[in-house]
């Protein structure tokens, strides 16, 4: 199965986090090909940054969870040919770029997106999904 | 069901063709059992990886919640 994944999916089960690592951990193992905006490289990175400054992780380990993302084969796209239809999504609901970038992504390639972000689900319900409700 | 499908790959290049040749030949087999072999390392890579995910959570002081992690996502976008 070709799907657009979520930051939280990747980022959940990278740090285990209760409740939820499990059910991303199934979604990233049966997902065939996954793709992402660019912007989710970012974003983890800036998660395992922040994991570090808050005591969760030894820095020294920091390396080697964005190794492992990198292993997970998420095929970033472009946020350039993203923008203007996230934009276009921004401005006609109450969600910010940051979010409809992922959402323009799973549209336009005709894919469900998988995320945790339950207002983002709320917002976009016939494109955004709970991992396990995929 | 079959458990085994031919795959034709047309526009190979040929520098790769040489590389998966030279490879086969250096570990004595052939370069069909090559390329099952990579295609098959490429595909099971992200179990492994997942799995290699899970033994690291030990190394962690902790495991954050959702919340923790929603809001360090978030603090990149302030």
């Amino acid at each position: 199965m070709r799907l657009v994944v979520d930051t939280n999916v990747v980022a959940y089960h990278l740090l285990g986090t209760p409740r939820f690592a499990a059910e991303a951990a199934a979604f990233l193992e049966d997902a065939e090909e996954i793709l992402a905006p660019a912007l989710w490289e970012a974003e983890l990175a800036n998660v395992i940054w922040m994991a570090v400054r808050a005591g969760v992780l030894p820095a020294q380990e920091a390396p080697a969870k964005l190794a492992f993302a990198t292993r997970l084969g998420v095929q970033s796209v472009p946020i350039r040919s993203l923008w203007h239809g996230a934009l276009v999504r921004s401005l006609q609901s109450s969600v910010a770029v940051y979010d409809t970038l992922f959402i323009e992504l799973a549209d336009r390639e005709r894919l469900t997106l998988a995320t945790f972000d339950r207002k983002l689900i709320q917002a976009f319900p016939a494109l955004a999904k709970r991992p396990r409700e995929i | 069901m079959k458990d085994t499908a031919t795959l034709t790959i047309r526009n190979v290049p040929m520098r790769i063709v040489r590389g998966l040749k030279s490879l086969a030949k250096r570990r004595g087999r052939s370069m069909e059992q090559e390329v099952r072999d990579l295609l098959e390392e490429h595909v099971a890579e992200r179990s492994s990886v997942l799995r290699q995910i899970e033994a690291s959570w030990d190394r962690q002081s902790r495991r954050p919640s959702a919340a923790e992690i929603d809001s360090w996502i978030a603090a990149g976008r302030e």
